[in-house]
C-alpha cells in the first residue's frame, strides 16, 4: 500500500500538499489516479493549494527577516561565564571557614551579600558596608543580564 | 494561432471545444475531426474536477474560464506532439481521461494562486486605511506595527517546529527551491519532504489563527 493512502481510501494531507504545489513526482501515478476521480480528495486539493498560497505570501512577507537562523542562546559565552564563575568561587574557597555557613557565604557574591545583610541588620555590620555589598551585586546582575541580551540580540 | 483560438473560447464557452479543433484543422481536417472526438468526452469531468478544487458551481464563470483553459492546453499538446511526430503520443482513452483530468486540475490550482496573488496586491493590513486622495509617503505606523506583530507571530510558529521541518517550509516558500532539490539537499525521499512541508504548513495556520 503507497504510504500516501490513509485506511479509508484517501489519500494523505502530505499527498494533496505536494500535489498543491505541482510536485507531483512526489505522490506517483496511483495517488494522482485517484485524486482525479475522487470529489472528496478534489476538494481537500482545492484546501491544500489554499493554505499553500497563505503559507506562501505569509512567509514570503517576511522572507528576509525569517531566512537568517533563528535566535538563539549564546551559549559559548554562558559556559565561558559559567567557567569564570567557578574559577572566582574556587579562589574564594581559599578564605573558608570549615563550615556548611562559610561555604554558602562563599559560594557567590550574591549569597554572600545575603548573610552580610543579615548580619547588618542585626547590627553586627555597618549599614553602610552592607548597603555598598548589595548595591555592588546588584550592579553585577544587572550588568550581566545587559551582556546576555545584548549578544542573544546580535547572535539573531 | 492559439491567440486566435483563445479569443473564440472567451466569445463562446459553449463552442470552445470545436473552435478549438478547428483553430488545429488548418493543418488537417480529419486530425482536428479526431482531436473533437478524443477530448469531447473529458470536458464534462474534467469541468467537475474543476468545480470541486475550487468549490464553486460547476456552472460559474470561472470554471467555465478554466474548463477553457484546459481545453487550449490539450490541443495545443496534442497539435504540437502530432507536428512534431513524436512517437508514443498516441494514449489509450483512459490515460488521455487522465492526462486531461491532469491539465484540469493544473488550470483549478493556478487559478488558487493566481486568486490568492491577487488578493494580497488588493487587500490592505489589518488596520490599514485604504486612502486613494493622498499619496502615501511610506507605510503607516499602524501598518508598521502590523507588520511587525505578524513577523514576531510568525517566527514564534516557525520556532515551536522541528528545525528541519522548518528548514524545508522556508526552503520550499522563502527560497523557492523545488522538491527534490530540497530532499538532496536534506538528504531525505520526497515523500518526507512532502510530509514536512504539509506539518509545518498545518502548524503555522494553526499558530496564527490562534493568536488572531
Amino acid at each position: 500500500m503507497n504510504a500516501f493512502f490513509l485506511d479509508d481510501g484517501h489519500v494523505t494531507d502530505a499527498a494533496l500538499a505536494a500535489m498543491a504545489d505541482a510536485a507531483d513526482a512526489a505522490v506517483g501515478d496511483e495517488v494522482l489516479a485517484h485524486v482525479d476521480g475522487c470529489e472528496t480528495c478534489l476538494g481537500r486539493l482545492g484546501q491544500a493549494a489554499e493554505r499553500s498560497a497563505f503559507v506562501g505570501a505569509t512567509l514570503a512577507a517576511h522572507g528576509p527577516a525569517l531566512s537568517q537562523e533563528a535566535p538563539r542562546l549564546p551559549w559559548r559565552w554562558l559556559l565561558g561565564a559559567t567557567v569564570a564563575g567557578a574559577f572566582g568561587v574556587v579562589l574564594s574557597l581559599q578564605d573558608v571557614e570549615r563550615s556548611t555557613f562559610g561555604l554558602v557565604q562563599s559560594s557567590s557574591v550574591l549569597t554572600r551579600s545575603l548573610p552580610l545583610a543579615l548580619r547588618g541588620a542585626s547590627g553586627e555590620a555597618g549599614a553602610l558596608w552592607t548597603t555598598i555589598t548589595v548595591a555592588c551585586a546588584l550592579l553585577m546582575l544587572a550588568t550581566s543580564a545587559w551582556f546576555v541580551r545584548r549578544k542573544t540580540r546580535a547572535a539573531g | 494561432m492559439f491567440a486566435a483560438l483563445m479569443s473564440t473560447f472567451r466569445s463562446s464557452p459553449d463552442v470552445a471545444l470545436p473552435a478549438a479543433a478547428s483553430a488545429v484543422a488548418s493543418t488537417s481536417n480529419e486530425a482536428a475531426f479526431a482531436l473533437r472526438a478524443e477530448l469531447a468526452a473529458f470536458e464534462a469531468p474534467a469541468r467537475r474536477a474543476i468545480a470541486c478544487i475550487l468549490h464553486i458551481p460547476e456552472r460559474s464563470p470561472d470554471v467555465d474560464d478554466c474548463v477553457q483553459e484546459t481545453l487550449r492546453r490539450a490541443v495545443e499538446h496534442r497539435a504540437e506532439a502530432r507536428a512534431s511526430g513524436a512517437t508514443g503520443q498516441a494514449r489509450e482513452p483512459h490515460a488521455l481521461r487522465g492526462w486531461v483530468l491532469g491539465i484540469a486540475r493544473h488550470v483549478a490550482l493556478d487559478e488558487i494562486r493566481a486568486r490568492k496573488r491577487s488578493r494580497a496586491r488588493t487587500e490592505p493590513l489589518d488596520g490599514e486605511e485604504t486612502r486613494h486622495d493622498v499619496p502615501a509617503a511610506g507605510p503607516s505606523p499602524e501598518t508598521q506595527v502590523a507588520k511587525r506583530r505578524e513577523l514576531l507571530q510568525v517566527s514564534m510558529a516557525l520556532a515551536g517546529m522541528p528545525e528541519r521541518q522548518r528548514e524545508a517550509l522556508l526552503l520550499f516558500h522563502v527560497e523557492g527551491v523545488e522538491y527534490a532539490e530540497i530532499g538532496r539537499r536534506l538528504g531525505v525521499p520526497l515523500g518526507t519532504v512532502a510530509t514536512w512541508i504539509a506539518r509545518g504548513r498545518a502548524h503555522l495556520v494553526e499558530k496564527l489563527s490562534e493568536d488572531r
